[in-house]
């Protein structure tokens, strides 16, 4: 039997021996070893491909499936509609109305088409869950990730299986390749981010449509998220939120396409106070401390959880329970806030030990943002510097054609002077929306950086499957280090564990003695960006969001659902409750209710 | 200018509700989003052996 080893190191760090009731969640003197040291670079690859594959499944779903419905009009699919096509949005105008060319812009053939890659895209979210499978046991809710590594083993067929839903199969001629896929391959149909560019400048009449997964410039996830994009672009404006980045990085293997000894992450960890590309506030993975699990705390105040109002917690002590009647506070959500301390932070508010603590945007857009990959003005810089002249469905000229796409500072368009009344003359009123300025932390930017980096992420499998291959039968092929229990009942071993889930930066903190978890807290990211307010009156990311948003008819609050959609939120970790009496029966086994529902303030 | 509650947003995983207020010329004054369930690993993971965590917090981003 292998040396007793603490559970600990398979999570992240341990910290050693230390009291729980005088840890503070600050003490730096504490001795940190990385998990990495236990897993294998096998054990990282097979959960980098395993987990890329998740991330290429989440992102395309997002864009397809959960938000293109916001933009495009599925219950006006013409002649391309599917027999049990997808739902209408749940509000909107319909065809023929005055405000109809307003919410629904993208003409009737383009529409059509983008309905089309709804459903064609349902096709390449299986093929990516296809490769979870492969390597992961089943997907979704992968079973291959355990602790230590991973229980896959490395063969030729499983690299040569996820090459051919990657890229086509090689097998059979020379000319298909990463950058040459075959069509109907996932890096076909998700194409490169200057498809869109690239069919413009080639002269095509918007009117002439892409061939469906042709895989050239048109038909691809790339094309279609800029045509929807150059179609709405005052949200390049509505939806900003704060400009604070985090990312805890993930898959540690890097871009093995370029450099087969970098042992960066390819998504690094840091933190970010710009958008901007040069000037901000940065903390990248070589600073000090860049982001650390100890600067990050919670809040219950506004939650359905019994604790005190202003009381602050580091995971390690986080404290959960539930109380659905609460009315202290007047709590309103069951996620908790988390807050990033950090005194040398500009935006720091108090010297009190956390009070002044500062909410964080997580997710794709915060991960390029610290990448480096992506930042206001990105687009711009890509080329895309002005919305096109595209037909549309309204009167005249598509009245938004050649607007900036804007650098970083820029201020938004007066829509009286595009749409309302010194425009085209649409009814009503209409925000001028001049007075924000472009800060690269909008809702179209979280849709364009979420994007991005499904497609870099994609590219960067190829990589992995080649370090694979090179690993199999090889003494370093091992994909799994046995952890076991271990260590002294006495004391409590402290363990965190931080990645990256699709949705943003996830952590988990445990405090364990040798074999029972005796606390556990998952800070999850739309626990980051959904949180409500803190005592310092702070608005969780998505409310700041929210809030230098505009709606043009509160009874058809698009705008809210299309700058909501935007952070792709996942709220669903609900799960069954078994009641039990004194006696140890079972007398109740239900979802959780609430009772009496939770009500606003 | 009045009150916006979407509950529940629709095309999300899970269940989540707004409730917005609006101002002159249709701006956003004030917003709150509401996470609408219960996660409970929290109370479920108590007292299990800390290996099974892994595996059963890998349920919580499965989709």
């Amino acid at each position: 039997m292998a040396a007793a080893k603490n559970v600990g190191f398979a999570y992240g760090f341990r910290v050693h021996n230390e009291d729980s009731e005088t840890y503070t969640g600050q003490d730096k003197n504490i001795d940190y070893r990385t998990s990495t040291e236990e897993i294998t670079e096998a054990g990282h690859l097979v959960r980098d491909v395993i987990y890329g594959s998740n991330f290429v499944a989440s992102h395309l779903v997002h864009f397809y499936h959960l938000a293109a419905l916001d933009f495009v009009d599925a219950s006006n699919a013409g002649a391309a509609s599917l027999d049990k096509g997808p739902a209408c949005p749940r509000f909107g105008p319909q065809p023929g109305d005055a405000l109809y060319p307003y919410y629904y812009r993208i003409p009737a053939l383009l529409n059509t088409y983008l309905v089309a890659q709804y459903v064609l895209a349902l096709k390449f979210r299986r093929i990516c869950n296809q490769i979870g499978g492969l390597w992961g046991g089943r997907a979704p809710f992968i079973q291959g990730n355990t602790p230590g590594g991973a229980t896959p083993s490395i063969t030729q067929e499983k690299i040569d299986k996820t090459r051919e839903l990657l890229w086509g199969d090689d097998t059979v001629g020379g000319t298909i390749t990463p950058s040459n896929p075959a069509p109907g391959s996932i890096l076909s149909f998700i194409g490169t981010p200057f498809d869109f560019a690239n069919w413009l400048g080639a002269g095509a009449n918007p009117n002439d449509l892409p061939i469906i997964g042709n895989g050239t410039y048109g038909g691809t996830m790339m094309f279609d998220v800029v045509a929807v994009a150059v179609y709405y672009p005052e949200y390049f404006w509505i939806g900003n939120a704060y400009e604070r980045f985090l990312a805890y990085g993930v898959f540690e293997k890097g871009d093995l396409n370029n450099s087969v000894t970098n042992d960066e992450r390819l998504l690094g960890r840091g933190r970010k106070l710009s958008g901007a590309q040069y000037g901000s506030v940065d903390y990248p993975a070589t600073a000090p401390e860049p982001a650390v699990q100890y600067n990050v705390y919670e809040n219950s105040g506004k939650s359905y959880y019994n604790d005190a109002t202003n009381k602050w917690r580091h995971p390690f002590q986080g404290y959960t329970e539930p109380k659905p009647n609460k009315t202290t506070n007047s709590p309103y959500s069951w996620i908790k806030s988390p807050r990033y301390y950090d005194p040398t932070d500009p935006d720091f508010g108090s010297s009190s030990p956390a009070s002044g603590a500062v909410p964080y945007e997580v997710g794709p857009l915060a991960r390029m943002m610290v990448n480096g990959d992506y930042y206001a003005g990105f687009l711009y810089d890509a080329g895309y510097t002005a919305v096109p002249n595209l037909p549309w469905t309204g009167p005249g000229a598509f009245p938004l054609a050649g607007a900036k796409v804007p650098e970083y500072g820029d201020p938004g368009p007066n829509l009286n002077n595009i749409l309302g009344s010194g425009g085209i003359g649409l009814p009503g009123t209409w925000a001028d929306l001049s007075v924000i300025s472009y800060n690269g932390d909008s809702a179209l930017d979280r849709y364009a950086a979420r994007q991005l980096e499904c497609w870099k992420v994609a590219n960067a499998l190829v990589g992995w499957l080649d370090r694979l291959e090179a690993l199999i039968g090889a003494e370093t092929s091992k994909t799994r280090t046995p952890i076991e229990n271990g260590g002294d009942d006495r004391y409590y071993n402290y363990s965190y564990g931080w990645t990256e889930a699709p949705r943003g930066a996830l952590g988990h903190w445990m405090t364990s003695t040798a074999n029972k978890i005796v606390n556990y807290q998952c800070v999850v990211p739309s626990t980051w960006n959904a949180s409500p307010e803190d005592p310092m009156g702070q608005p969780g990311p998505a409310e700041k969001a929210m809030n230098s948003s505009w709606v043009y008819d509160e009874n058809v609050p698009l705008e809210i659902l299309r700058v909501s959609h935007a952070w792709d939120f996942c709220t669903a970790c609900a799960v069954h409750l078994v009641k039990k009496n004194d006696k140890g029966e079972t007398v109740k086994e239900s979802n959780v209710t609430v009772d009496p529902a939770p009500t606003s303030g | 200018m009045g009150t916006i509650s979407i509950d529940p947003v629709n095309r999300i995983e899970g269940h989540q509700a707004w409730e917005v207020e609006t101002g002159s010329a249709g701006w956003v004054l004030h917003s709150k989003v509401r996470g609408m369930m219960f996660r409970g690993w929290e109370l479920i993971l108590k007292d299990r052996d800390p290996r099974d965590a892994m595996i059963i917090c890998g349920r919580i981003r499965g989709v």
